[in-house]
């Protein structure tokens, strides 16, 4: 390790330190002689455009210059009419012969009048010139105006100056050209000098292009000041021929101002070969095709009535002189030059700085590595890390910071942390309480804040300041954040399960606890305070032995202790005594609970049966009572039992001796008996068969309390039938009629429910026995519950006072001389009617008959099912 | 009382009454000589078992019918019954129980144990005297007991 860092230590402090200063002050240098470079090179051109210009101006001027010079000469030729009346040929001659025009104006072709020929005239002017010899001996014999033809009027060039090589344009008529006249009669109607257009020239020469200068000629003793005085004194035009070329390239003459400009001049402000007047380029272009002017310019020039638009460009030759032009260069090179050098120099000096560091390395490596180390650290730890300034401006974030907050460094640094946007607002107030803290050197424990990222999510993270010191002074605060955002979601739907299993343990309303391994309540629900009569928070963290009874305590510990050393689960029955002294009886249930970290618990649910305790042995006396009131019950009817069986067999035997012996006596000491002693004997046997009834009623009667009811559905209408059939065999002599309605079947013993009618109904024969004819009506009415049935008759009825008495057991309204009976009958009907769960009762007055009612219930839930005695 | 190879009738009453009613009754048929009175079930089943005081009586003389009453001192009546008809023998003697109860289950027990004949008592002398004399010449005379097959 210490081997490769020597190796490699000269080149790391080189590209750390060295180097990059080194290049980049030769990079400053390096663009600082570009910038110079590059602004010379602008200046020196702008320079050149400047001269280029003024070469411009100056040829313009020239050009203007000479061609005003031409007019001027016009002008003279004006004067020289104005002068004399007429202008002969031969002072025309001399006038521009004097002149030198061809020497002293380039490019002109001729100087030419031109005279306005009226076709009257026309004969006499071809004569005077064919005649005029003032300057040839000769004259002209050959002289025609052409085209030939009879015209109105007539312009013809009389005089042409030089002559030679002019001779085809002598005798022309100009206003033969239809554009020609009507310029001229413009020229004519203005009285100004005017300039034509690009023309064709008649030099015989092809391609030969120039333009003519025209001045009207009026007569001299007349008025020239309006249009039409200048019509009526016009005379003619004297003009002047220029072929362009000539006129333009002489501009500068021999005498070459600007060579290094060149130009193209064209008629109008149309830049088109047609309009092209001159073109000194021409010969260039084909000596450089891919020439391209450094500077080029459009001009228009104002000149004899016409406008002409210049074109200058500024030839290959053309420029600054040498020194100037080169000056960037120079520039640039020195630059450059000076770069090296200075990285030259910049680059020694490095290299001797890499010795001496080399030498300082041994004693810092250390130091260094660390910071390296943490440097790493911090860039790929995988927590959000800043720095804050004293001021709390973001002076470092790792890329951590980046990753969570979404905000890239560049965007946050140097902001001040707090105007960020980025903390939540109300976890502004702890953030700069402890940045300030954190500020004044103290070391602080993490805390929570809550931040938004850029896409808007909320964090909660948790913030560990730490002051970074240098020489005891807070320089920075580093801040180390965790995030925390899952941990706090998952606390909180944890602390919400948690807190619905409270709710839900605390409104369990059976008592529960748990206890831990030392048998300290960690947990109660409300039931088991309110059960024990202790504050929850008096409870938690202690035992059953600093609430209940020893006794109590010691045997919670057992069953504890039981359940922890098993791990099975108990249900016990305990004592509590509360905290009121009173003491519940409750059924505990104890289970055992290992939590994740293998720790012990006893979760009890207890039960307080203290009530149900109490209903319990409740319920135990009542059903002892009850058993025993049985076994009484089943006694007492036992002895009634043996009771009736006796009286059945004994009370019956006397009796039989009474009446048997009575009638022994009777049949064999008859003899020996008066009549009223015979009586007496029968009368005894009479009253003995008589008690021998009463007795067997008696026993009927008591044998029915003891007798199960068998329900069954009975046709009532049958039976009451049959019943009926039975009686009337015994009273064949009794005229009995039955009335029997549709009646209800009912659901009763039928032997019983038989006995009752017979009962009735042998009662109801008995008691209408005074009657001629006795009528029975037997009927059922239906009720919601219950069926009424009634038997009726006709007979003795009875006194309502004496209700009460009818159905009492040996009761009796009549004497047993006027009906015969026991008067059980009733008693019978109204025990059996009972044991359904029916009514009795009647109706009647003496001597109106009587009605009995008995109900019985429409249901099978009759009452009186067991024997009552 | 007198010649036990005469008697054709066993009557098991412990009544005295009862009895001398009963035997006069059976008088009037000329049938008391032929009855053997006993006043409770230990001597009726010791005569009809011949032992006892009874043992010298022949085992082989046959009963034309019992009489017997059901409430009775030491053996009771129903008790002596089921003897009898337990007994290979001994239940070819037609009983016919003569009681004062009327109960139900007296009827229904004394025919189960195999009762021929269930008359109750009544209290008056006639019936009580035409009853008898009807049940006894019935048995007696009417019906074919084995004792007339001579067996």
């Amino acid at each position: 390790m210490n081997v490769t860092r020597r190796i490699g230590g000269p080149f790391y402090l080189f590209r750390a330190y060295g180097a990059s200063l080194i290049v980049f002050f030769v990079l400053i240098l390096l663009s600082s002689t570009f910038f110079a470079w590059y602004y010379t090179k602008k200046s020196i051109s702008r320079q050149a455009y400047i001269k280029f210009e003024k070469a411009v101006e100056e040829t313009k001027l020239l050009i203007k210059d000479r061609v005003e010079l031409y007019i001027q000469t016009l002008y003279g030729v004006q004067s020289l009419f104005a002068a004399s009346k007429t202008v002969d040929r031969d002072e025309w001659a001399a006038y521009l012969r004097k002149q030198n025009i061809r020497e002293r104006y380039p490019g002109i072709v001729a100087v030419r009048f031109i005279e306005r020929v009226a076709a009257k005239d026309k004969t006499a002017f071809t004569e005077s010139v064919k005649n005029d010899k003032s300057l040839v001996p000769s004259g002209y014999p050959d002289f025609q105006i052409y085209p030939p033809g009879e015209r109105d009027e007539y312009c013809v060039i009389k005089y042409v100056e030089p002559f030679e090589g002019n001779e085809k344009m002598f005798g022309s008529d100009i206003l033969t050209d239809q554009e020609r006249s009507k310029f001229l009669k413009e020229t004519r109607d203005t009285g100004d000098v005017t300039m034509t257009g690009r023309v064709k020239l008649m030099t015989g020469q092809e391609n030969q292009v120039g333009v003519i200068i025209v001045l009207p000629i009026y007569k001299n003793n007349m008025p020239v000041s309006t249009m039409e005085e200048r019509r009526a004194a016009h005379e003619g035009f004297a003009d002047a021929v220029f072929r362009a070329d000539d006129l333009l390239s002489g501009v500068f003459g021999k005498k070459v101002v600007h060579p290094e400009i060149g130009f193209q001049v064209y008629d109008g402000e149309t830049l088109s070969p047609e309009n092209l007047l001159y073109d000194d380029e021409s010969v260039l272009r084909v000596i450089y095709p891919d020439f391209k002017p450094r500077f080029s310019v459009a001009s228009t020039l104002k000149i004899g009535g016409r406008t002409w638009t210049l074109r200058f460009t500024a030839l290959p030759e053309f420029g600054l002189n040498e020194t100037e032009e080169k000056l960037p260069l120079v520039v640039l090179s020195v630059g450059i030059i000076f770069s090296f050098l200075l990285f030259g120099i910049l680059y020694s000096f490095a290299t001797s700085r890499i010795q001496a560091v080399l030498l300082a390395e041994g004693m810092t490596a250390k130091l260094r590595e660390s910071e390296h180390r943490y440097a790493d650290l911090v860039e790929g730890a995988p927590d959000p890390i800043i720095t804050l300034d004293r001021l709390g401006h973001l002076k470092s974030m790792n890329p951590a910071s980046e990753r969570v907050s979404g905000y890239r460094a560049n965007e946050m640094l140097g902001k001040y942390f707090a105007r960020t946007g980025v903390l939540v607002p109300s976890s502004m107030p702890r953030t700069l309480q402890e940045f300030a803290l954190a500020i004044l050197g103290r070391e602080r424990s993490p805390f929570e804040i809550e931040i938004f990222t850029k896409d808007k999510r909320k964090l909660t993270l948790e913030a560990n300041p730490r002051p970074i010191k240098q020489e005891g002074k807070t320089v920075e605060v580093q801040i180390i954040f965790r995030d925390i955002t899952d941990r706090k979601h998952t606390e909180n739907v944890l602390r919400e399960f948690t807190n619905y299993l409270d709710k839900i343990i605390n409104s369990v309303a059976d008592p529960i606890f748990v206890k831990n391994r030392k048998h300290r309540w960690v947990l109660v629900n409300e039931a088991y305070c309110h059960f024990v009569g202790y504050k929850r928070e008096e409870l938690i963290g202690k035992s059953d032995y600093d609430f209940f009874p020893k006794e109590e305590a010691d045997v919670f510990l057992e069953k504890d202790e039981f359940v922890f050393e098993t791990g099975r689960e108990t249900l016990n029955e305990e004592k509590y005594t509360d905290a009121h002294g009173v003491t519940h009886i409750t059924l505990t249930k104890k289970t055992l609970y290992v939590d994740t970290k293998g720790e012990k618990f006893i979760v009890g649910i207890v039960r307080d049966i203290t009530e149900l305790k109490k209903t319990e042995e409740m319920i135990r006396d009542l059903n002892e009572n009850l058993k025993r009131r049985n076994f009484e019950l089943l006694t007492a009817n036992g002895e009634l039992e043996s009771f009736s069986y006796s009286v059945s067999h004994d009370l019956r035997a006397p009796l039989r001796a009474i009446s048997g012996f009575a009638n022994a006596l009777l049949e064999d000491c008859a003899d020996n008996l008066s009549p009223e002693g015979r009586r007496y004997l029968t009368l005894i046997r009479t009253n003995a068969k008589s008690m021998g009834k009463l007795i067997d009623d008696l026993l009927a009667f008591s044998r029915l309390g003891r007798k199960e009811i068998d329900l069954s559905d009975v046709s009532v209408n049958d039976l009451v039938k049959d019943v009926f059939k039975d009686i009337k065999l015994s009273i064949p002599e009794r005229a009995v009629e039955l009335k029997v309605s549709q009646l209800s079947n009912a659901h009763a013993d039928s032997a019983m429910i038989r006995q009752v009618f017979m009962n009735l109904i042998s009662n109801a024969v008995k008691f209408t026995a005074p009657q001629k004819k006795a009528v029975i009506e037997v009927g059922s009415k239906e009720g919601d519950k219950e069926t009424v049935y009634y038997v009726k008759d006709n007979g003795v009825g009875f006194d309502i006072r004496y209700v009460g008495k009818l159905f009492g057991v040996f009761q009796r309204l009549h004497g047993v001389e006027e009906f015969e009976g026991t008067g059980v009958g009733l008693a019978i009907v109204k025990r059996i009617i009972h044991r359904h769960g029916g009514r009795v009762w009647a109706e009647g007055k003496p001597n109106e008959g009587a009605v009995f009612y008995f109900t019985l219930p429409k249901s099978q839930n009759t009452q009186g099912s067991q024997p009552i005695l | 009382m007198t010649d036990l190879k005469n008697i054709e009738v066993l009557l098991v009453e412990d009544n005295a009454s009862d009895a001398e009613l009963i035997l006069r009754a059976l008088g009037k048929i000329h049938l008391a000589e032929k009855v053997f009175h006993v006043k409770d079930g230990a001597q009726a089943l010791d005569f009809i078992f011949a032992r006892g005081a009874y043992a010298l009586r022949r085992e082989q003389t046959a009963l034309k019918a019992v009489f017997l009453d059901l409430k009775l001192p030491k053996i009771d009546g129903l008790e002596v019954l089921r003897q009898i008809k337990a007994d290979e023998r001994a239940r070819m003697i037609p009983v016919v129980v003569l009681t004062s109860s009327q109960e139900e289950r007296d009827v229904i027990e004394a025919y189960r144990l195999g009762a021929n004949s269930y008359v109750a008592k009544p209290v008056d002398f006639d019936e009580l005297s035409k009853a008898i004399c009807e049940v006894g010449s019935y048995w007696v005379f009417l019906n074919k007991s084995l004792v007339s097959q001579g067996l």
